[in-house]
């Protein structure tokens, strides 16, 4: 195995955690969320199916002053409202949703990371 | 390299020996002697074990049906290039719908079927030449359905054409999709023997695949995606391929592209709002990364993951 399929291997790895964390967080934070007619509507976009899964864990996984500076921008109903989140969340919910989208985060870019290693500097090859 | 000729009609030993100088008891195709049969893939002389995996490949369902007909229509050399270029097209389209970014992958949906409707106005053309076309149709009408879809096609989509033709081999005459002569030329003396030279199972799987999908686009994005790469697991698996192997690299590839695609444009558009860049060209230009990102990813994810697999594999055995 060469040392860029090493790499990839953690990461693979990883993300199939982040994946398992995906459907979890889902399941037990935002299915609630969805059914509680305060929270239902400030969900932000929902381009695809399960994407407010993903607007969720940012609201509650970046810095508290971040998100909600980009909720008041003109775009930010794109976003979900992190105050409304806070309020209807437990601590159990946002420790999961800030395990999902940091190893979410984390493991994409480290694969970016890697896939503009690989074009650059040539690994291809060997 | 082999050579595979399909036929749309039965030969037998004399006829062939007359259309194409060759004895019939060279052709291999199993459990056929004496004759040729249509739409079956032979290769000439003896069958070496590469050739083999080709010719299963090529052998599923109407396959060798559909290629006949679509190399009666671009031409032998060009359907091995075209071939290729689609199905790198079906790949970008679902790392495009990974980056959410639908208006790219809506566009090279309908460059593909800009290049369906021309082919397949070629063939109506074709079948009407050879006094086979639907009741009404004469050869001049044919000609203008040609012709119009050809001006469609030219007219909106330059960039994708010029990508595509450069990856077809190089003739003098220039090739079907640039050059509508040419185009009605082969379609009009198009012979009943096919030859194609495919190098590797790799092309004749992408062949097979095309052939497949060639009819049903435009559904939905993800969905032919999905069929698309479920598909080359299960030629594959015809071809007695690893395809367990071929299922890992499909669907980390896909996961990786939807992957990196989401968090870039998550962490982009977060980034957008504080930056002055949130304007239009900002915007332009997050889709643009992120379709780099997701693209480059499954690209990438799909060269080196075999490995991951080979040595998860290795070491499974190990224990």
């Amino acid at each position: 195995m060469t040392l860029v399929q090493t790499i990839l291997s953690v990461i693979l790895a990883v993300i199939f955690i982040s994946a398992i964390l995906f459907v979890i967080f889902g399941q037990v934070t935002v299915r609630k969320l969805r059914k509680n007619p305060e929270t239902k509507q400030v969900l932000g976009i929902e381009f695809a199916s399960g994407m407010d899964i993903l607007n969720a864990a940012q609201a509650l996984s970046l810095p508290k002053a971040i998100v909600q500076k980009i909720r008041a921008n003109p775009a930010g109903a794109l976003h979900a409202d992190p105050d409304l989140l806070y309020m209807h969340t437990t601590a159990f919910d946002r420790l999961l949703a800030r395990l999902f989208y940091w190893s979410w985060m984390s493991s994409a870019f480290a694969l970016i990371a890697l896939t503009l290693a690989y074009f650059l500097l040539d690994l291809g090859g060997n | 390299m082999a050579e595979i000729l399909i036929s749309s009609r039965t030969w037998n030993k004399p006829q062939f020996k007359q259309m194409c100088g060759e004895s019939l008891d060279e052709m291999q195709c199993s459990g056929s002697d004496g004759v040729m049969l249509p739409y079956k893939p032979y290769t000439v002389g003896q069958i070496t074990y590469n050739e083999e995996l080709i010719l299963r490949a090529l052998r599923n369902n109407n396959c060798p049906r559909n290629i006949h007909a679509l190399s009666s229509a671009l031409g032998e050399n060009n359907i091995v290039g075209v071939s290729d270029t689609m199905i790198k097209l079906h790949d970008t389209t679902s790392a495009l719908a990974g980056s959410t970014s639908t208006v790219h992958a809506v566009r090279s949906d309908k460059f593909v079927r800009a290049v369906q409707r021309y082919q397949d106005t070629l063939l109506t053309y074709r079948n009407v030449t050879q006094g086979k076309g639907a009741a009404g149709a004469t050869k001049a009408s044919a000609g203008i359905a040609v012709s119009a879809a050809f001006e469609q096609m030219q007219k909106h989509f330059q960039r994708e054409l010029s990508m595509t033709a450069g990856l077809q081999r190089a003739s003098r005459k220039g090739t079907p999709l640039r050059n509508r002569t040419r185009a009605l030329n082969i379609a009009r003396s198009s012979r009943s023997i096919k030859k194609l030279e495919l190098v590797s199972t790799l092309q004749a799987g992408k062949l097979a695949r095309f052939s497949k999908y060639g009819k049903a686009l435009g559904t939905g994005v993800v969905a032919i995606d999905f069929a698309s790469r479920i598909g080359n697991v299960q030629t594959t698996y015809k071809a007695d391929g690893n395809w367990e192997r071929e299922l890992f690299v499909e669907s980390g590839s896909f996961v990786a592209s939807v992957w990196a695609g989401g968090a870039a444009a998550y962490a982009g558009s977060a980034a957008l709002t504080f930056l002055t860049v949130a304007t239009p060209v900002g915007w332009v230009g997050l889709i643009v990364v992120v379709a780099a990102a997701s693209m480059g990813a499954n690209y990438f994810v799909k060269e080196e993951s075999g490995g991951v697999y080979d040595s998860i594999m290795e070491w499974v055995n190990t224990l």
